[in-house]
């Protein structure tokens, strides 16, 4: 159904055009503070999104979900059940695909008074899972997924959008963090079982004050271990950095200059924990 | 059905600057479905707008700018790598279309994007070209028989290669058009072109514009169409006036046979995008111009079909030109004896294969 719904995401302007009605009120709940947000400066629309199914009998045999970017197609289409994750997944293609003005880093992002964080991590390592506990926490996040670093001053750009969970740590932050909305669970999906977490008030409302890096972590979860700390060399951490970048390729030389001065001003951190108190303690003492 | 906003900014760049939010928008979303983004980024750089245009607009053209610039880089080193295919061997391939434009570095360069690299060899030289594109890492995409044999029997190109751990497509072809309606002498084509150093080679100038236009008016495939017809412009634009290029032009495409391809290329810049060219180079009764009537249904058809393939752009004629041309392309290439049997086939061929076929979840990248 056409439900032409606008809203910022951090320095994005978004039209939802068409969606599936079922997943609607979970679409209101994850977006509640964009979407109540005042958007007066005139702008364009940098991405229209349709996620719908396809017309047909194929709405009622197998039924299925297409995203759409204008009336680009980039995907095959997925399951019905998928509807809500796939316009997160196809939003984040879209930035990926299109948002070359800034040099994007697949890590998650959060910050605290004068301290940023960029923690890249592979997934399985508990990166969505601490990123949500710290948001709860007090900490403003810039995105779970995806970080921007604007080349003009080299300052991290919030996007504050939902925070994609998976499997077992649907439980635990549905448990540990029952006042953030958390949407349904969606099975089966390439990932396991998703659910989303809305991003907290805080971040939104804050979501046009950029940030420079002052730190960069590499989560690691291990279940019943002592917190440890370890420095990490610069050099690693731009590796780590630029092999989890999804347009560094595209921005030529400024890019490579540009990881580099991100990681030269920044603290570098293996971080290994198993308790969120443990984690909490740690990054809160991380005073710039 | 007014002229989309892309073609009216392509005629007037300048214009742009009094545009409101919406029509920038409107751009924006014509020119990316029109292959075109990247193009515009360079039409309002080389005009020096650039600094004058909403930061927002200039994001989403830069970064449809950056995307071609990384494509350029790999078209560039892949080009290599063909290079090296067929260092000590006596075959010099010509490249063709965008692999060509990148490779000379000509205006028409600008923002021009590809999905594969098109080269030329002689057909005597074919089986060897595969043979060493093959030790090259390129294997072949088709693995029907049928498939193999339409290739080779009735078109001018053998089936795309894929190279096998990156993925990039070559089309081979040994003449520019399928050889059966009407032939082009390839050898004439061999004899202009201009054969680097490194031993690989490009169509000159003259043959350059007329394969494009001969690819473009005579074939049935318009989603890039509008973006092949500024092709033309840049490469129209390109010609020496003081030197009769165009005379030259005309000359050549009247001893390949290829008036009127040149024709149309003349006439439909002139009308969509108002280039500078002498339309009048090409008289009405020259040998195979069509009658004021057929001219006047091509002037419908191709005007609803050299445009962005957008919602926002297409006029009620539009499908039925698509179709139109779509079989007209056809035809051009084929015999109806040929025609209508392969036809057949296909379509059969597609009802076994349907079961067979698996399920995929996500699309090649673009």
């Amino acid at each position: 159904m056409r439900v032409n719904i606008s809203f910022n995401a951090g320095p994005f302007r978004i039209m939802l055009e068409e969606f599936e009605k079922p997943f609607l009120d979970d679409f209101h709940a994850l977006y509640k503070h964009q979407l109540t947000q005042q958007n007066s400066s005139q702008r364009l629309t940098d991405f229209r999104i349709s996620v719908k199914a396809p017309s047909g009998l194929r709405r009622y045999y197998r039924p299925q979900t297409c995203f759409y970017f204008d009336q680009f197609q980039p995907f095959y289409p997925l399951p019905y059940s998928q509807t809500l994750p796939v316009f997160e997944w196809g939003l984040n293609w879209c930035i990926a695909t299109q948002a070359h003005q800034f040099l994007q880093f697949h890590a998650a992002g959060l910050a605290k008074n004068n301290t940023m964080v960029i923690m890249p991590a592979p997934p399985g390592s508990g990166k969505s899972t601490l990123t949500a506990a710290l948001m709860n926490h007090g900490w403003r996040l810039f995105s779970d997924e995806i970080v921007l670093i604007r080349p003009s001053d080299g300052l991290a750009v919030p996007i504050a959008r939902p925070i994609n969970l998976k499997n077992n740590s649907i439980d635990i932050a549905e448990s540990t963090f029952p006042e953030s909305f958390l949407s349904q669970r969606f099975k089966d999906t390439h990932k396991g079982t998703v659910a989303l977490m809305a991003p907290s008030e805080l971040s939104v409302r804050n979501a046009h004050l950029c940030q420079k890096p002052t730190h960069i972590i590499f989560p690691k979860y291990v279940a019943g271990s002592a917190m440890q700390v370890t420095a990490m060399d610069r050099a690693s951490a731009v590796m780590e950095l630029v092999t989890n970048s999804f347009n560094y390729h595209m921005q030529g030389r400024p890019g490579i200059e540009l990881a580099v001065s991100v990681v030269d001003q920044c603290e570098c951190i293996q971080f290994t924990y198993s308790s969120f108190d443990d984690a909490y303690a740690y990054f809160d003492s991380l005073e710039v | 059905m007014s002229t989309p906003l892309l073609i009216q900014t392509l005629r007037n760049p300048t214009h742009a600057l009094a545009y409101s939010i919406e029509q920038w928008e409107l751009l924006i979303r014509q020119a990316r479905s029109a292959n075109l983004l990247p193009r515009l980024y360079c039409i309002f750089n080389n005009a020096s707008l650039l600094a004058q245009l909403p930061e927002d607009v200039v994001n989403h053209l830069e970064s449809g700018y950056k995307k071609a610039q990384r494509q350029h880089q790999q078209v560039i080193w892949e080009i290599h790598q063909i290079q090296k295919a067929f260092t000590n061997t006596e075959i010099t391939p010509i490249l063709l279309k965008g692999g060509a434009y990148i490779h000379s570095g000509v205006t028409c360069a600008q923002g021009r994007t590809l999905s594969d690299i098109d080269i030329l060899v002689r057909k005597a030289d074919l089986k060897k070209a595969e043979m060493l594109l093959m030790i090259g890492g390129w294997i072949t995409t088709k693995s029907d028989d049928y498939d193999k044999m339409y290739y080779r029997e009735w078109t001018h190109e053998i089936p795309p290669i894929r190279h096998i751990k990156r993925g990039t497509v070559i089309d081979v072809h040994h003449n520019i058009f399928p050889i059966l309606n009407f032939r082009v002498d390839a050898e004439k084509l061999w004899k202009n072109a201009l054969i680097g150093q490194d031993g690989i080679g490009v169509l000159s100038l003259e043959d350059m514009i007329l394969h494009s236009a001969t690819h473009l008016f005579l074939e049935g495939n318009f989603e890039n169409g509008l973006r092949d017809l500024t092709d033309l412009d840049l490469l129209f634009k390109m010609l020496d006036s003081q030197q009769q290029g165009f005379e030259k032009l005309k000359l050549r495409a009247f001893e390949l046979g290829l008036g009127l391809p040149l024709f149309y290329a003349l006439r439909y810049c002139q009308r969509q995008l108002n280039s500078m060219v002498p339309s009048e180079l090409i008289h009405p009764n020259d040998v195979g111009i069509p009658s004021a009537i057929r001219l006047k249904l091509m002037d419908i058809l191709f005007s609803n079909v050299l445009i962005p393939f957008h919602a926002t752009s297409k006029s009620p004629l539009h499908g039925i030109a698509v179709f139109f041309l779509y079989w007209r392309g056809h035809f051009n290439r084929m015999p109806l004896k040929i025609l209508i049997p392969h036809l057949i086939k296909k379509s059969l061929k597609s009802l076994t294969q349907r079961k067979e076929s698996k399920e995929l979840t996500q699309k090649p990248q673009q």
